[in-house]
């Protein structure tokens, strides 16, 4: 299984558009928001500066801390899926685009196990850039310390980390989305396009039919039944796909609260660790779902490419 | 007991027969020619022998084992066009290949790539690989885990004349080590030179299984004359009324045609006496055996062919009288 696995980590980071994605997670953004610190710092007055807010809000964008944490809770989160889908085509879409399924199963006729070992590189890939995007963090929030456009390493580095872990074992579940939707289709970009639409298409679909169950309305019952409504698709929110897959948003949902802003947890949740494992479980029964279908399907397909 | 058993094997699509009860061994160091026109279902059922297709019925067994299974390990195949990553190197395409086997050290995959010439050409990366190229890595990955059978689907196919002398080679020098093979091609004069024995499918049938130097038409030399004449179609006429003539095409300028030996002092007596001008008569070639096979081929798939007519006009012998 190891030889396998790194046969495929090989062949991937062979890859342009892996270091593309890579660069623009471990490097790219944390510059970004260095070079906007600078920028603001430069902008604001010395009165202002000396206001601890807005002392506060610069090192919010450039400390390695908030670097960090901006790439678990924003960068990966808006790339989630898109990332997923990649490296679900980098690992197993490509194989169909190049004919490559009748040597690799004959070179390995165990079809379980080239599954399992594909589904593992692609994980050890999401990886390589999660931790990718905190050594830049790491990197460049050092380089915004000694340029004085933050003030410190501090941070709430426990619960950063355990977010990003789970985030990373969350990631199956679109990945093994990916995985399905590459094995089952012939072309790369379909498989992209799916993994990213899909799954919001779909939950779109199932509110708009939640919301079309009304009972009898009357003048008197309609503000009840909207309300009734409403919570249905609350409670029926809880369960879907998108919501509980970008767990690592609530670490921006915790920074947007101490600003005042969307304190509710409306925007975007908060950090709790309830509410976090409940979104884990259902990522997981999602990830059993579509690992099943695709390995009951990868099993017992006949392969005539 | 055989290195390969193949037992009543069918795989059927719909109402479609792919491969229709089709049973054959192959014993160690066995080289065998599998023939048949193109959509015979040579290629399924060796997508079946190698566990790609899973069979409608009947069973595969590799050394004593049932397939697929992890028997297949000990089996070698290039199937089709032979397939890389492009953006790969000839030896990383064979690394991860061995990555996949497990167990295959990167001294093989060094020996493999000098066994068929690529060991120049091993750190270009494949996009840049002739169609011969690309034949040969397909031949170095097939033989990456040393196999005990190795299966080849055309793999002459884009080999220079030069290549494919060097694949008979390499091919001949298999069944010395013991390696049993099964190797399809539609260059029946290859096969014919290296393949004591074949097999012959069409529409999914095994219509023949035997050794080709056991064929009855095996006896005689037989020469191939091109005729220039502007009365190319009363010549081909005149040829075809021939019991003795083995064969004979209409080219655009005159007639190709391929005699016995024995034939050759009548051929040009025959076109004369019937009024035929001549502007050319000329010797295109000469074989010992070449062509047996062809004939043979013929033979089997033709007769096949005739028979399957015969039952479409006359479907359950009543059909012309009805």
């Amino acid at each position: 299984m190891l030889e396998m696995i790194k046969a495929e980590l090989t062949k991937a980071l062979r890859k342009k558009r892996f270091w593309v994605l890579f660069a623009i997670i471990a490097v790219i953004v944390p510059l970004v928001q260095v070079i906007s610190a600078g920028f603001l710092s430069g902008r604001v007055s010395s009165a202002l500066a000396e206001s601890a807010t807005v002392t506060r809000a610069i090192s919010e964008i450039a400390s390695p801390y908030s670097l960090a944490r901006n790439h678990v809770g924003g960068t990966l989160q808006a790339l989630l899926y898109v990332l997923a889908a990649v490296v679900a085509v980098f690992i197993i879409g490509e194989d169909r685009t190049y004919k490559m399924w009748k040597t690799i199963l004959v070179a390995q006729p165990n079809r379980l196990r080239v599954l399992s070992a594909k589904f593992l590189s692609g994980m050890l890939i999401l990886l390589i850039m999660i931790v990718g995007g905190l050594i830049g963090a790491l990197l460049f929030g050092s380089i915004s310390i000694a340029l004085g456009y933050a003030t410190t390493f501090a941070g709430d580095w426990g619960n950063l980390l355990g977010i990003t872990a789970l985030q990373w074992l969350v990631l199956a579940a679109p990945l093994a989305l990916g995985f399905l939707i590459s094995w089952l289709t012939v072309s790369p970009a379909i498989a992209v396009i799916g993994v990213v639409v899909l799954p919001a298409l779909a939950e779109g679909i199932v509110t708009a039919l939640m919301a079309l169950t009304v009972n009898r309305i009357t003048p008197l019952t309609a503000a009840f039944e909207a309300q009734r409504i409403q919570q249905n698709i609350e409670t029926m929110r809880q369960y879907f796909f998108t919501p509980n897959v970008g767990i690592g948003s609530r670490l921006l949902g915790d920074t947007i609260k101490g600003f005042g802003i969307g304190g509710s947890g409306d925007v975007i949740p908060v950090m709790d660790w309830n509410q976090i494992w409940a979104s884990a479980g259902v990522a997981a029964v999602y990830f059993a779902i579509f690992a099943g279908l695709l390995v009951w399907n990868f099993t017992t397909r006949d392969v005539h490419d | 007991m055989s290195l390969l058993e193949v037992q009543n094997l069918s795989k059927t699509y719909g109402s479609r027969k792919s491969v229709d009860n089709i049973s054959f061994s192959l014993n160690a160091g066995e080289i065998v020619g599998f023939l048949g026109p193109n959509g015979a279902g040579k290629t399924t059922t060796m997508r079946m022998i190698a566990g790609l297709i899973r069979p409608t019925s009947g069973n595969v067994n590799l050394l004593g084992k049932s397939v697929p299974g992890n028997t297949l390990r000990d089996m070698g195949a290039m199937i089709e066009e032979p397939s890389f990553y492009p953006y790969l190197s000839g030896r990383e395409n064979l690394n991860y290949a061995a990555g996949m086997h497990g167990g295959i050290s990167s001294n093989r995959v060094t020996e493999v790539l000098e066994m068929v010439g690529l060991t120049a050409r091993a750190t270009d990366r494949v996009f840049k690989y002739s169609q011969g190229m690309r034949q040969r890595l397909g031949l170095a990955r097939a033989l990456l885990p040393s196999p005990k059978l190795l299966m080849l689907d055309e793999p002459a196919n884009g080999l220079d004349p030069e290549g494919i002398a060097e694949l008979r080679n390499i091919i001949g020098n298999f069944g010395e080590q013991g390696i049993a093979v099964l190797v399809s091609s539609h260059i029946l004069s290859e096969v014919e030179r290296f393949a004591p024995r074949i097999l012959i499918i069409n529409k999914g049938q095994l219509l023949r299984d035997s050794s080709i130097h056991t064929s009855p038409t095996n006896t005689e030399a037989e020469l191939t004359y091109r005729i220039e004449t502007e009365q190319a179609v009363q010549a081909l006429e005149i040829l075809k009324r021939e019991t003795w003539v083995s064969r004979a095409d209409l080219l655009p300028t005159g007639v190709r045609v391929i005699i016995p030996r024995s034939g050759a002092y009548r051929l040009a007596p025959l076109l004369v006496q019937a009024g035929i001008n001549l502007t050319e008569l000329s010797k295109e070639s000469e074989t010992s055996h070449a062509g047996d096979l062809e004939r043979l081929y013929l033979e089997v798939v033709g007769a096949q062919q005739s028979q399957a007519q015969q039952n479409q006009t006359q479907p359950n012998g009543s059909g012309i009288n009805a």
